[in-house]
Order: C-alpha cells, then structure tokens, then sequence
C-alpha cells in the first residue's frame, strides 16, 4: 500500500489506480529479491518505492526539503532514507504495527517487504541497474490540489480564511474570524479537507473550522466542521452515514499560527497572506442516512497537566456513552513535549480492556486521523469507557523540546501542552449496533475455512 | 433527533469526560472526576516562565506567572525561599499565591548589558523541594511580542494618576507609596485604555468590548479586603471559564468599552510594607488570553499600612 493509493482503498471512491498497482506488484519482487539475497537496484526494485511513497512530498515544489524524484537525487541520500525507513519514521505516518486495529484507510505505512527492499539496496551499495527497468515517473496531483480530487473531484464547497500577513517570529497568533459557508440547506459531508495554502503549510498549526451562529447573549454557538492539525490529510465520513453541513451557518476560523513555523521546510521569515482553505465534498441533496456522525474534541478540562522540567508525564481520559457507537476515526492532539498517544476500550462488563491504537513514535509535526475501515471500525456498546493515554517528554532525549527546563503545563501556544483526542463516532441506535455487529459476525463466520 | 436534541446530546457526552494526569497507578474512575482531588495545602506552587520580549533597547523583559494547585492559597515572603537572581533583579515576584494558574504576574527587564544572561527564579513552598525556572532570550518557541493580535487586540494601557502609562506583565509601577492606617479602607485608582482596533463587521466586535480590572493582594504581611468602590462597581456576573484554570477574582471591576478608570477600596488587616497588583485584561476579545500570553498589563500599588 502506498500513499498514491491509499485513498483509492475507501470503498465508496470505487477507483482504481492502475499504474500503483503494477508498481505494487513490481515491489513484491524486489520485496522476494531482497529476501534472497539477489541483487537490488533503483531502477528494477527502489524507485517504484520511492516513487509510491516518497515523491508526492519530496519533488519540486513539495514539503519534503530533498528531492527524491530521479537516481541522482535519491543516491546521496540512501544512507539516510534507510535509516528513516528502517525505523519507520518515513513515510512520516506513525502507527505501531502488530498491535491494535490495523485496518486503516489512508495507511502510509511501508510493508515490511518494502523496507527489506530499500535496506538491501543501500546495502549492496545503492545500485542503479538498468535504466530499461526504470518505472515511468509517478503521476501526481498538482502541489497544490486538493488531496482527495483524484477520487472525488474538486470540493463542492471552498471556504477560505480571510488573509492574514504571519511574522517570522513572535507570539503564536489565533485567528478566529466568521466568513459566510455559502451553505443553504442541510447537507451530508462526504469528506473534508483543510488546505493551507503555499507556504502557510509551515506555520499553521492548527485551522479548526466550526458551524456558528451569535446567540442571544452575543456568544457563539458552533459545531465543528472538522479539524486540521499539521500534516493532516483530510477526513472521509463512511458510506450510509451523515455528518450534516448546515444551512445558514457562518464558518467561524479558529486558525493557530506559529510565526516561523515548525518542522524542516520552516521558512523562519514572514508569510504575507497566510490563508487557509476548506474543502468540502457533499453528498447530492436528498442522500439518506440512518446513522448520524459527528467530530468531537475529548479533552482535558481539569487543567491539572504538568510536566517537571527535564521528566516525563502521562495523562489518561475516560468517557462513555449512553448509547451504542462506532469510532470511525482517532486523531490525537499534543504539541512539542507529546510523544506517544493510545486509544483503548475498557467493557465494565467483562472487566476486560481493548487496545485500539496505539502511536509510540508521536510528532506534532504530523497530525493524522486514523481512518478504521468502516468492517471494522470498533463498535462500542452503551456504557463501555473509551480511554485515551497521551504521553510527555520534557528531558533533552526529545528532539523537538525546545527548553527542557521549563515547567509545561496546559496552554494553546506550541511552548505549552495540550491533552485531548478528535474522535468521529457514529451514533447508533441499538437496533443499528445490533444489526451492524451480526453482519461482523456473519462475515467473520463466512471467512473461515470450510469444515470449521 | 432534532438537530438540538443532538446538540444536546453531544453536550452531555462531552461533559462526561474527564482527562486527569495519572502520578501513580489507575484505579477505576467517576467520570469528570480526579484521580486525586485538589488538596488544601501540600502541593508546591509551580513557577512558570511565560516567555520573553526582545525590547528595542537590546534588554530582555521575561514573564513570570505560577500555578497553585492547593485549594487555599500560599503564602511564601520574598526572601530565601522566593527570590530572584541575581540579587539585583529580585522583588517584583508575588507573595501570596492564589489558587489556579495566574500567567503573567509579573516581568523581570534582563537590561541590555546583560541580555544574554539567564535569570532564575527559585521558590519553596513549605518542606517541599525548591523548584526554580529559567528567564532569558532563549528558545523562539518562547518568544513575546506586543504587535497586534490577529483581531486586533495589543495590551491595554494602564497608569496611574499623573504617572506614566504602562502595558504588559512588567507593566508599570506607582511612582508614589500611599499611607493608610490598619482597618481604613485606602481607594485605590487605576486609569485604563484598551487601544485595541477591531473590526466592526464581524459580529462579536459590533460594539466596543469591555475591559477588566482585577485587583489583587501581591505582597505584604497581612490580609487585604477589597469592597467596591461605588463608582466602579464589581462585577457581580460569573467570569467565563478558561480551560486553563485561571480563577477570577471577586474583585473585577468592569471598564466600559475599555476606556476609563477603576477603584476599589482596599483594607489592611496588619502594618507593613504591601503591593497591590491591579490586571487589567481585554480577554473578552476572542484573540486574547490568559494562556495565549495575550493581552493584558499589571499595575502595581505600594502601600504603607501603620497602626
């Protein structure tokens, strides 16, 4: 699985990549040529990978701060890239393996054939081979399109922030400003993605969108639209479920700046215009839903996070539900101290705890929402505990920690910490949880071999 | 489901959740409630260095805030236990520490020959283990600046009487020491101005924002009880509740549209040398906050108290 085909995996989307695929199964020889001890080279085994996985960010133009598109650019880096790859730190999708649900939509992770490949070729001296076996050069979306256009088109809707000028340095900036959603009846969200645009992709934070409306008392009523963290790719809603725009709503931006930025394509100079785009595909007028879903932050509010300088902390949260649910998505949220993250399930009435998720390679840099695949999205019956773990370093051993001594407590600034997880849960009722849950079972049931 | 029935709903689910650090082991839980709860007394006050402003004369102003998780507040005297260094830099930090998170309660100027050296402030609450924390021109993740926030929002200006105008945590200090004898109430005045410009189209800044003024004991050997003053009175609504802890006082005085002075009398339970702080925040703005290090500017008082 590649990134280049990772959306193409949504059932729903029902396209097929036919190029990725032929370059798959070019990886699946090199994965048994590595495994033999044959000779591997760039152009029979390595740069179908490269091309998969690596240059939608590493070409001109793109976030990567290498171009991996040819031989010559990807050589003097092999040592490097079989390092970040052997250590699963690229693609930059952290997600342990051999624990907890592995069915992912939108899974960038390399297979173990994929990584044997790319550690023989630098091993045997990063060869080149023959240039007759090169694969053609990947098709790519556009820099700047939109993640999902390849399956679904363009938006229906964009909503751009208004623009903002970001300093090089200074204070973290929020931007919470209303533009119009241009919505003007109910409508089920098929998916979404945030898009800061150009160089904006640095110094964004965070770009969180709700529907809202001034009440009565001159407040704000809203309801997330969707959240953006950096690195997110973008959120899909199952088929048969409705995550509903609303009409006549305001878009209120609720946009977290870093002036600066953050990672290594950080420009550290002024951003003019900063603007940060929304983007969402609908489903048509009249598309009907049992189950209802929505996106919630399930954070701390106890204001009782600290981490010492130079240790570590670790916060635990718990909730439950009075009725059934299945959690299609978990994103957790932390910033510079935060490097690990889990989602597990604990059933009172068993007294017995499920591991769902588990990130122990946690960076702020890359904020994914981990998509299950809808067969087997966990449901969760009434009355069962969702507990997130999020944990802290605060010692120099954290590469990103800016002072490790500090005291850190809870705060929205990138210097500060934050505890708390975007979950997507589809409510269900329990005739729906019933029904879902004998179709799991069915399946599974089918899938054995005969004779069982 | 109606869509405020679902609301509703959303909401209560919301509410049931509690997220709390674990210190020890797990046991099973209520939701929303700690795995321990706030003690009265015991816990070490935390020091926080809010961050740091790069001044235009080459020094280095550092912001200092605290956080005091017991449910009574602490009392630790300037001195061995509580003091800066170096020396020469020691004595605007607070005496008393009031419950909950309070971010910049006061700044400390490194003066520019000297800018790129680090301060420390050292605190000890009680037996407990000293904890210090560093000041300095250091990492950018914790760098201040007092432009504009992205709706508009700077530090509001904050003097006193014929004095200078100051904003910011160091913000300014009264020229002048007033006297006033145990058990008679002192007023106290402060003149504001929030320079803020927001746009009037979007719909929260249709009219000018309120600013506050919160009047708090900062330093001194005895109580100190604030009654409002008839002119400027307290502000009887409940203060909006921040995610980050940060208590309101029951001593806020609203500044209508944020221009205009706020009172308050203050009495004095023993004599001795006091500070009165007097924050004065425009964090009804929806880009300003206590914990987003945006906007607000101390004024500090000092009082002799005689018999």
């Amino acid at each position: 699985m590649n990134i280049l085909q990772k959306w193409n995996k949504v059932p729903n989307f029902g396209i097929a990549a036919i190029t990725v695929l032929g370059c798959s199964a070019q990886a699946v020889v090199a994965a048994d040529v590595a495994n033999t001890g044959e000779a591997v080279t760039y152009s029979s085994h390595v740069a179908s990978i490269i091309n998969e996985n690596c240059v939608v960010c590493h070409r001109e133009g793109g976030i990567g701060p290498m171009e991996l598109s040819s031989y010559e650019q990807v050589r003097p880096w092999a040592p490097l890239i079989q390092l970040k790859v052997a250590n699963r730190e690229m693609p930059p999708y952290a997600y342990d393996h051999d624990i907890g649900n592995q069915n992912l939509q939108a899974d960038w992770r390399l297979s173990e054939e994929d990584i044997d490949t790319v550690v023989a070729w630098v091993n045997q001296g990063s060869p080149l081979g023959n240039l007759e076996e090169l694969p053609p050069p990947p098709v790519l979306r556009g820099i700047d399109d939109w993640n999902f256009a390849g399956q679904l088109g363009q938006p229906d809707l964009v909503i751009a922030s208004n623009p903002i000028d970001v300093p090089a340095n200074g204070n973290d900036l929020w931007d919470k400003h209303f533009v119009d959603s241009g919505i003007t009846e109910d409508r089920c969200i098929k998916a979404l993605q945030v898009k800061p645009r150009g160089n904006a992709k640095t110094v964004v934070h965070h770009a969180n969108t709700y529907f809202a409306e001034i009440n009565e008392d001159g407040g704000v009523d809203r309801k997330p639209v969707t959240e953006y963290a950096m690195g997110k790719w973008g959120e899909v809603v199952p088929e048969g479920v409705c995550r509903t725009a609303f009409e006549e709503s305001m878009i209120q931006w609720d946009i977290h700046m870093y002036p600066g930025g953050l990672g290594g394509t950080a420009p550290n100079a002024v951003v003019k215009d900063n603007v940060v785009e929304l983007g969402i595909w609908l489903h048509p007028a009249g598309y009907q839903a049992k189950i209802t879903q929505d996106l919630g932050s399930y954070q701390l509010d106890q204001g009782d996070l600290f981490i010492p300088p130079h240790g570590t902390a670790m916060t635990q949260g718990f909730h439950s539900f009075d009725h059934p649910v299945r959690i299609d998505s978990f994103q957790p949220h932390g910033h510079l101290r935060m490097n690990a993250a889990s989602l597990e399930i604990f059933y009172p009435e068993t007294g017995k705890t499920e591991l769902v998720s588990m990130i122990s390679n946690w960076s702020a840099t890359w904020h994914h929402s981990h998509l299950y695949e809808p067969d087997s999205a966990p449901l969760v019956p009434a009355g069962a505990v969702l507990v997130t773990k999020q944990w802290y370093d605060n010692t120099s051993d954290n590469p990103n920690n800016p002072d490790p001594r500090q005291w850190v407590g809870w705060g929205q600034r990138t210097a500060d910490e934050m505890s708390h997880s975007w979950i997507a849960i589809s409510h269900l009722d329990d005739e729906t949880y019933q029904e879902l849950a004998q179709q799991r079972a069915s399946k599974k049931q089918s899938q054995l071999p005969s004779g069982d | 489901m109606t869509r405020r029935a679902r609301t509703i709903a959303a909401s209560i689910a919301l509410a049931l959740f509690a997220n709390i650090v674990i210190l020890a082991t797990a046991a099973a839980q209520q939701p929303a409630r700690p795995l321990r709860p706030p003690p009265p007394g015991g816990l070490p006050v935390i020091p926080f260095m809010e961050g740091w402003y790069a001044n235009e004369d080459g020094s280095v102003t550092v912001s200092f805030g605290y956080h005091n998780r017991n449910t009574e507040d602490v009392v630790v005297p300037i001195g061995e236990y509580n003091r800066i260094e170096p020396g020469h830099l020691d004595g605007m930090q607070p005496e008393v520490y009031f419950t909950g998170r309070h971010p910049g309660v006061f700044g400390v100027t490194i003066p520019a020959s000297m800018q790129d050296e680090t301060i420390w402030w050292y605190i000890k609450t009680g037996n407990l283990e000293e904890l210090r924390v560093p000041g300095e021109r250091g990492s950018n993740a914790y760098e201040l600046d007092r432009n504009p926030r992205p709706q508009g929002s700077v530090q509001p200006l904050i003097w006193f009487e014929n004095g200078s105008k100051g904003s910011g945590p160091e913000g300014v200090v009264a020229d002048d020491t007033k006297t006033i004898a145990v058990g008679t109430p002192l007023t106290l005045q402060v003149e504001t101005e929030d320079p803020s410009v927001r746009d009037p189209s979007n719909p929260l800044f249709a009219k000018p924002l309120d600013t506050r003024v919160i009047w708090y004991k900062h330093q001194g050997p005895g109580e100190v009880h604030f009654t409002e003053h008839a002119s400027t009175p307290f502000i009887t609504t409940p203060a909006r509740t921040t995610r980050g802890m940060i208590p309101a006082a029951p001593s806020r005085v609203a500044v209508p549209a944020g221009k205009g002075p706020a009172r308050v009398l203050a009495t004095f339970s023993e004599p001795g040398e006091y500070m009165i702080r007097a924050r004065l925040d425009n964090w009804n703005s929806s880009d300003s906050d206590g914990l987003d290090q945006c906007c607000w500017s101390n004024a500090y008082q000092r009082v002799r108290v005689t018999r």
